[in-house]
């Protein structure tokens, strides 16, 4: 009789449990990083060895690049000094990029071959991998480039493109720098506008 | 100086590799890299020098690879094409056909083409090539030149430019002979992009009897947009594309038959965080898959859309309220071969509890329990007693249970009419009934040891029916193998060699 209702409890257990797991698993998988919100928090490795967390820089302004050397997005970015430069005209912006390839993807780049390739591009800010993508799900980082503005207080002032030029064919100078306006922006106590773009690339390679 | 002979020899040939060669006709030269070659191309051999000029951008993509519609979803961009002004005709304007989803890894999506695609490029000629060409009889060539900027994407992405070109030969002008004035249709190409024409989406309201309209909703899953199209029936493959809107990012639509048409429910992220939903808001939505009279359709609309129960959503549109008002609750199954897997598995439970499927033996028990040591029914417990844990109750409440489990059942069933068509839904539900049918067939069927084994495989192969069914009957999903027209054009495609250009 025991076992009886020992049985009874599994079973009700097992449906409860199916039931439960049916609903955690229809919650919408889309993912945060919408203008307003708090950064979330990460603490991931560099391409240097080092170990970088966000909350290092509490206070600061942040942009987060989305980056792959393997994305022809990003490596025109990276031969055209987009984003180099704009780091350098604003110095007291904390800029980092993360690389979210999986390690198993033929699109991930390893250590070695990732510093030759910012020492040819002259990017000097610190490049994090988020080996699991985390971090980029947890920001919704669609494709490379993908760019974010941290304000100091910890939100997310922009999510979008680096420029209004998805194919690269305008000169510089005449391409809307989203992120450059967003910075400028910040510097004067304003908030970028726009704040959010459509982000375009190749695709994170979860 | 000692290399500028093989520089410019370099440059001239780099030149004539990214500047495909000009051609006349109702074709261009391809400009063809790896994964993709592209072109223009006309209707007419010969255009007329009065009226729409119909041309058509074609793309033969390698095998996987794809190219974007004008949301290109997650990454990628659509196409650009600007085309250098000519005197005597409008500026071109390039059109989108029904695109089709690409699920990417890391959960992102595209929308777009893959295989080949034409995207129809509209024009309308007036007096075109007259100047200095009037009064002859000779045929006058309209010099066509556009930039094109587009990315070709797999999983990697490649960008590219080109400058296409095409040389289109006009209609003698102001002449009597025979064909003056008037155009000669291309017998290849005329009859490809009117394949292609044929693929554009139609304006909602272009066919009797069909509309589409949409409200917002703030359920507790977050704002949703509610899409319906009536006049219609869903297809395997019906869905719904969002163009880019400045305030939302769109989730994965869900398609559901209901008795007027077809609706979508598509989930919404606002881009700013905690900003309130807008009273009223302008969506562009695209509806593909959809069928009217045997054949497939796609529907575009741009609707200002108001939140649900608000005074004034959907003027004009009150059966729009009615069809969010019967919309699904706000769970949905994330899985519906996984959700009808379940439900056979409710069932089965509920027929082990019933008594018509063996139970474990402790179950068994419990029913032996309900019965005297010599085999008698046991007497009616009093009115007013107590229940005890003793067997009688154990197997009231086993029974008790089964009915819960047959209730889950439904309910599953329920879940399932939102992610499959009415006939998939239909299938599973037989397939449930021959279950039951042959768990009961076996349950009479004694000591006949074969025959209790042979309805017990015949009830295993039930069991897997339901979410082999469900695989196959999603709502706005191709099925296994996609339609015809993609089959045939993967057959071209497996014999398209990416090297061998014409």
């Amino acid at each position: 009789m025991r076992s009886t209702r020992t049985h009874l409890r599994m079973a009700a257990s097992v449906l409860v449990a199916g039931l439960t797991l049916l609903a955690v698993a229809a919650t919408p998988a889309l993912a945060s990083g919408a203008v307003g919100d708090t950064a979330t928090p990460f603490q991931l490795k560099g391409v240097d060895g080092k170990t970088y967390s966000l909350s290092d820089y509490k206070g600061k302004v942040v942009v987060l690049e989305w980056i792959n050397p393997r994305c022809p997005f990003s490596d025109r970015h990276a031969r055209e000094r987009t984003m180099t430069e704009l780091a350098k005209q604003h110095g007291d912006v904390t800029w980092l990029a993360i690389n979210s390839s999986n390690p198993k993807s033929s699109e991930f780049t390893p250590p070695a071959e990732h510093v030759a390739w910012n020492k040819k591009n002259g990017i000097e800010y610190p490049v994090l991998y988020d080996e699991s993508g985390a971090v980029g799900h947890a920001y919704g980082a669609r494709t490379t480039p993908h760019m974010f503005i941290i304000d100091p207080q910890g939100r997310i002032a922009y999510n979008g493109a680096i420029d209004d030029d998805p194919p690269g064919r305008k000169a510089k100078p005449e391409r809307v720098n989203y992120v450059g306006h967003g910075l400028d922006a910040e510097k004067t106590g304003g908030k970028p506008d726009p704040a959010s773009t459509k982000p375009y690339g190749c695709t994170v390679k979860y | 100086m000692r290399h500028a002979l093989p520089t410019a020899l370099l440059a001239a040939g780099l030149g004539l590799f990214l500047v495909p060669g000009r051609a006349a006709g109702a074709a261009g030269a391809w400009a063809s890299n790896p994964q993709s070659r592209v072109r223009l191309i006309s209707q007419w051999r010969v255009a007329p020098r009065e009226g729409e000029l119909r041309m058509g951008l074609q793309f033969r993509l390698a095998p996987h690879w794809h190219v974007y519609w004008k949301n290109s979803g997650d990454a990628g961009f659509a196409p650009t094409l600007i085309f250098a002004p000519v005197a005597g005709l409008s500026r071109p304007e390039l059109l989108w056909p029904a695109p089709r989803r690409f699920e990417l890894p890391g959960d992102l999506v595209a929308f777009g083409y893959q295989d080949e695609v034409v995207y129809p490029v509209r024009a309308r000629l007036h007096g075109a090539g007259s100047a200095g060409r009037a009064g002859t009889n000779r045929l006058a060539l309209l010099a066509l030149v556009a930039d094109l900027d587009y990315v070709v994407c797999e999983i990697d992405c490649v960008p590219y430019r080109y400058r296409l070109s095409l040389e289109q030969p006009l209609a003698p002008p102001g002449s009597q002979d025979r064909g003056a004035g008037r155009g000669e249709l291309d017998p290849q190409t005329a009859p490809l992009i009117e394949r292609w024409w044929a693929r554009l989406p139609l304006p909602a309201g272009a066919l009797a009897g069909v509309a589409t309209d949409g409200v917002l909703q703030n359920g507790p899953e977050g704002p949703a947009l509610e899409v319906r199209v009536s006049g219609v029936r869903a297809g395997a493959e019906a869905d719904l594309f969002l163009e880019t809107h400045e305030a939302f990012e769109a989730g994965r639509p869900r398609a559901r038959a209901v008795p007027e048409g077809v609706t979508f429910h598509v989930p919404l992220r606002t881009k700013r965080a905690g900003a309130e939903l807008p009273a009223r808001t302008s969506f562009a939505w695209t509806a593909t898959g959809l069928q009217r009279d045997g054949r497939t359709l796609a529907l575009e609309a741009l609707r200002e859309v108001a939140i649900a129960g608000r005074p004034g959503a959907d003027q004009g549109s009150a059966s729009s309220s009615r069809a969010s008002a019967g919309a699904p609750a706000s769970w949905t199954p994330p899985d519906s071969r996984l959700t009808a897997l379940l439900a056979a598995a409710a069932l089965l439970l509920a027929l082990a509890c019933w008594g018509v499927l063996p139970l474990p033996r402790p179950a068994r028990l419990a029913r032996a329990g309900a019965r005297q040591p010599d085999g008698a029914a046991r007497p009616e417990r009093p009115a007013g007693e107590a229940m005890q844990p003793n067997g009688a109750s154990a197997a009231a409440a086993l029974q008790a249970l089964g009915f819960v489990l047959l209730a889950g059942t439904l309910w599953l069933l329920y879940s399932l009419s939102f992610q499959l068509s009415a006939e998939g839904v239909a299938a599973i539900e037989l397939a449930l009934v021959a279950m039951a049918l042959l768990a009961w067939l076996r349950g009479r069927a004694g000591r006949r040891t074969r025959l209790r084994f042979a309805l017990a495989v015949a009830l295993a192969a039930c069991a897997a029916l339901p979410p082999w069914l469900a695989g196959r009957s999603r709502i706005g999903e191709p099925p296994p193998g996609g339609d015809p027209a993609n089959r045939s054009q993967q057959g071209r495609d497996s014999a398209y060699s990416i090297d061998s250009h014409p």
